[in-house]
């Protein structure tokens, strides 16, 4: 039942704190979003309260005093050439355009959406179908199908609603199919129909709901296209029939009395423009905040380099300061990388120190949101900013501080002295080049010499990492090999410069287990000729014992233990690593009982003053919770974050 | 004890793709390949093997998301196929399923009270009261607090959501329970907490598990009986301690030699060599034959089928380890 407790005290902060932000608040943050909403809430308004306002009748008319300019007593904005108060027109037609616009907009998206959500979730040959036709629609031109619509109903505001509405359809249809093709797909879906639900309840119940932000985007982007259409067709004669007042009809009278009185023609248009600006700036504002993908953020593009705390940007003079270890090709020096989003912190890194000696291999181990692969990311500036900020530390490259080291500086090492594996290199590849282009791409960015040769030297990587017909596949797109000849491919680039360092980030995880003891085993080799070093990270103490020398565990942002592979797995000093290499299944023991960690790491935004494992161990006791726990050194190479072991009772 | 629940007999599930785009040339992919398998009641059957090799597509058919195009599914005797509407309620109320990825199979846009409720509603006959009765019951059982209930999935981490997707299986009472992946997209902690409450549920639900994963050693940690799967066809079938203990097929051999294993530094072993063949181009004989350290002629031209040994288990090959 404490199991209970801590995942419950956990969860609530979470959802307290990263969800900070409602969408209300991020809409209220975009001021022309603001400026939209005020302009549509206006005339909205205005309308609405038509009736109620002392407006003379739009309709009445006055010879005696026609086209009068605005300003004229009694008349505000002057009237038009039947004496017809502008003014009063002017409201009741906008009155008339909004709620047509709107109207005509309701009925296009319940009918679009209703095709592309059906279509979408059933596929195949309804869908074929329901589209086919939807795109015989639209392969009429827009305007033309519209007037042709009302050229058969006959002119009417009622006949140039319908005609706009069926005319919009197709907009609808196709953006709620496309998200509704990829959300039927979707487990949740399966999930339903294992629920024993219906079709027409998972359409309704599971699917609309998901594909409604696409609908409201639709919607809002429509509204003032449908708006113009509508005045469109009205300035044409074919939608609202005099005396009845809309912007469009209006427009088309005015416009016989241009020279006479501009006036006439001018109010009308400006309303037109006023009104049209504020709901695109209103629709443009909702999509930011319904769209998912503005939403993570992905449209913003990071720095070419991590930022780094002012404090630590380097002056030229000061590159040299830092004295270099000569027996660590990399140092790094109580690393802190965090996450500034909205107000929270997030400590990713906080305070990592270690040192990788010339030939070795490196471990770091820990599970998502231990902070290993920002530690990795960090050492070449490649954590995103925003929202991302080195914070403090050093990172000793052959006596070379690269914390505040210049762009071009970084760019002249990446790829090149240092390089990098990713996990899943489907990814990191390109998609749209083969991938012995790619290769190449990696030697001339570094390297000075002739087309001739850097074939050459590409083919020979490729042959280098056992890639079968290297010459062949060289001329392959990533998506045409298998994961492990792609993560092969990835390794042949990483060590396409002859680097020092190779920082291999969960390279096979994503790959099936004979894939993985090939890669690792081709690793394994490959550093051993080169003498390369390896920061290797990973979540499997298995994989550690096949490659690394050296290993470090992490747990929220804090090295907890470190020292010789084979001594951290057969005796791991801290609690954390002891549990972590319990709690999994090991082969060749079927009988193991199996120790899960009761629950959860904290969030790195939310902190304890203490210990960080505090909370899930066995051994904890109240001083672990109100101090800062210091790494203290065993032995030579053997270093452990735990009171236990600095007080020396372990 | 021995009562049979499942049984598969000689199921083939054929995918048919047009290559040319007027469909005049077909590629046929054999996802799964004359399987057959009998599962018995309690018991917590393994099915293991590397993408591709076909074990989530037998798992769709197990739970009806997908049709075999040959052979039949018999569920307590009877044929999948043949179920009407009408029983299907019955049916799926029976046999449940849960995904791998916990996140993508939970509605965003429904809170964890409604996520649960679904199946309720669908599936049994009970009242409002009875339930609201049961959400509360169902989040004790997988051991999260009900105040979770008004939450919204997006608000869980992996585990917890892993959790909600197991109540919601278990919410109809079922007898039997497909678990496609369970715990591979967990983090090692978590994942031992899930399979702590599989194992739990299991004893206290009586329930029979039909367990499929890659990882070897979270299934011989949990199956009793374990069938091992390449390119679509069951290779070697046997009880989980035999067949981990003495393999008897090669591709078990290497598959399990494969695994690192913490604290163990492997220098020589066995390996695979190549990737396995394309399934749309797929040898006549044995499917393991090209990558085979010990594959001779024969097992180019014939394919092997599991012999029935004395020797358990039962391996398909003609050399036998």
């Amino acid at each position: 039942m404490s199991e209970q407790l801590t995942i419950e005290t956990h969860s609530k902060k979470k959802a307290g704190k990263t969800y900070g932000l409602s969408s209300w608040q991020r809409l209220r943050r975009n001021h022309l979003t603001v400026v939209g909403l005020g302009i549509v809430s206006l005339f909205c308004l205005i309308s609405l309260l038509a009736p109620l306002l002392p407006l003379p009748d739009p309709d009445a008319t006055n010879l005696a005093q026609r086209l009068l300019p605005p300003l004229s007593p009694g008349h505000f904005l002057g009237t038009d050439q039947l004496g017809r108060d502008m003014l009063s027109r002017l409201i009741w037609g906008t009155r008339v355009s909004l709620s047509v616009g709107i109207i005509a907009t309701l009925i296009a998206s319940v009918v679009g959406s209703l095709f592309g959500i059906i279509a979408g979730y059933y596929g195949g040959r309804l869908d074929n179908l329901l589209m086919r036709s939807i795109d015989m629609l639209m392969a009429f031109p827009y305007m033309l199908l519209a007037l042709a619509i009302v050229a058969a109903l006959g002119p009417g505001l009622m006949n140039a609603l319908f005609a706009i509405a069926i005319v919009n359809i197709p907009f609808f249809a196709r953006n709620v199919r496309g998200v509704a093709v990829s959300q039927a797909r979707s487990d949740y879906i399966e999930a339903a129909r294992l629920n024993g639900q219906s079709d027409s309840n998972i359409l309704f119940t599971e699917l609309l709901p998901n594909v409604m932000p696409v609908i409201i985007i639709t919607i809002s982007t429509t509204v003032g296209w449908m708006i113009l259409e509508t005045a469109g067709l009205s300035f044409l004669g074919l939608g609202a029939q005099p005396p009845q007042a809309d912007l469009g009809s209006m427009l088309g009278e005015g416009r016989k009395m241009i020279i006479t009185a501009p006036h006439e023609a001018t109010l009308p248009g400006l309303v037109i423009l006023i009104l049209v600006i504020g709901i695109n700036l209103l629709g443009d504002g909702l999509r930011d905040v319904l769209d998912p993908r503005l939403k993570s953020g992905t449209l913003v593009r990071p720095k070419a380099r991590t930022a780094v705390d002012p404090a630590l940007e380097a002056k030229p003079e000061e590159k040299q300061i830092t004295a270099g270890n000569k027996e660590s090709v990399l140092r790094v020096n109580e690393l802190r990388t965090y996450f500034n989003m909205g107000n929270e912190i997030y400590k990713a890194v906080n305070n990592v120190s270690f040192n990788l000696i010339p030939g070795e291999s490196l471990g770091i181990v820990g599970e998502s949101g231990s902070g290993k692969s920002v530690t990795a990311l960090s050492l070449m500036g490649l954590v995103a900013t925003p929202p991302g900020i080195i914070k403090s530390g050093s990172i000793c490259y052959n006596g070379k501080n690269l914390v505040g080291a210049s762009l071009e500086t970084l760019q002249k090492l990446r790829g090149n002295r240092i390089t990098y594996v990713f996990q899943d290199p489907l990814t990191t590849l390109n998609p749209l080049l083969t991938v012995g282009d790619q290769i190449a791409e990696t030697l001339k960015r570094h390297q000075t010499c002739s087309g001739r040769k850097i074939k050459d030297r590409m083919i020979e990587l490729l042959k280098q990492v056992q890639i079968p017909n290297a010459e062949d596949r060289a001329k392959a797109y990533p998506h045409e090999l298998s994961g492990g000849m792609r993560q092969r491919v990835g390794i042949a680039m990483a060590l396409a410069n002859d680097p020092e360092i190779i920082i291999a980030d969960e390279p096979t995880t994503a790959l099936d287990v004979t894939i993985q003891a090939q890669v690792l085993g081709l690793i394994n080799n490959l550093r051993k000729e080169r003498g390369l070093s390896l920061l290797f990270i990973t979540h499997d103490f298995g994989v550690v014992s096949e490659v690394c020398d050296r290993v470090m565990v992490m747990y929220a942002g804090k090295v907890v233990e470190a020292g010789t592979a084979q001594a951290v797995i057969n005796s791991p000093l801290h609690p954390y690593t002891r549990r972590l290499i319990d709690c999994v299944p090991r082969l060749g023991k079927p009988d193991k009982v199996i120790h899960a960690i009761k629950g959860l790491a904290p969030a790195v935004n939310d902190l304890p003053e203490g210990c960080a494992f505090a909370d899930r161990c066995d051994y904890a006791r109240a001083e672990c919770q109100q101090q800062q726990i210091t790494i203290t050194e065993t032995e030579p190479g053997r270093s452990v974050r735990c009171i236990r072991v600095s007080k020396g009772e372990i | 004890m021995n009562r049979e629940i499942l049984s598969l007999n000689n199921v083939n599930r054929a995918f048919v793709t047009r290559k040319s785009l007027f469909g005049k040339t077909k590629l046929v992919i054999n996802a799964v390949n004359q399987v057959d398998l009998i599962v018995n009641k309690g018991q917590t059957v393994g099915i293991v093997g590397e993408s591709g090799c076909g074990k989530s597509t037998l798992a769709r058919m197990i739970v009806l998301l997908d049709q075999p195009t040959e052979g039949s599914i018999l569920f307590q005797g009877k044929e999948l196929s043949s179920i009407e509407k009408k029983e299907m309620k019955q049916f799926r109320s029976k046999v449940q399923f849960v995904f791998q990825d916990p996140l993508s199979s939970l509605n965003p846009r429904k809170t964890i009270r409604q996520i649960l409720e679904t199946p309720l509603r669908h599936l049994t006959d009970m009242t409002k009261q009875e339930r609201a009765d049961r959400v509360d019951e169902l989040m004790t059982l997988v051991n999260l607090r009900p105040e979770f209930l008004e939450r919204y999935p997006h608000q869980f981490s992996g585990g917890q959501s892993q959790r909600i997707g197991i109540a919601r299986s278990i919410a109809a009472n079922p007898e039997m329970i497909v678990l496609d992946e369970p715990v591979s997209a967990l983090d090692v902690s978590v994942q031992a907490q899930v399979l702590n409450l599989l194992r739990e549920l299991k004893e206290r639900l009586n329930l029979t598990y039909i367990f499929i994963s890659h990882d070897l050693a979270v299934v011989e940690n949990v199956c009793d009986v374990v069938a091992v799967m390449y390119l679509g066809r069951i290779v070697e079938y046997g009880p989980r301690k035999k067949l981990f203990a003495n393999p008897r097929h090669p591709y078990t051999h290497i598959l399990l030699s494969s695994v690192p294993v913490p604290g163990k530094q492997e220098e020589d072993r066995p390996g695979l060599k190549g990737e396995p063949p394309s399934p749309s181009a797929m040898p006549p004989g044995c499917p393991f034959e090209p990558r085979c350290p010990h594959g001779v002629d024969r097992c180019k031209k014939e394919k092997p089928i599991l012999d029935n040994v004395d020797a358990d288990p039962r391996a398909a090959c003609f050399f036998p380890l």
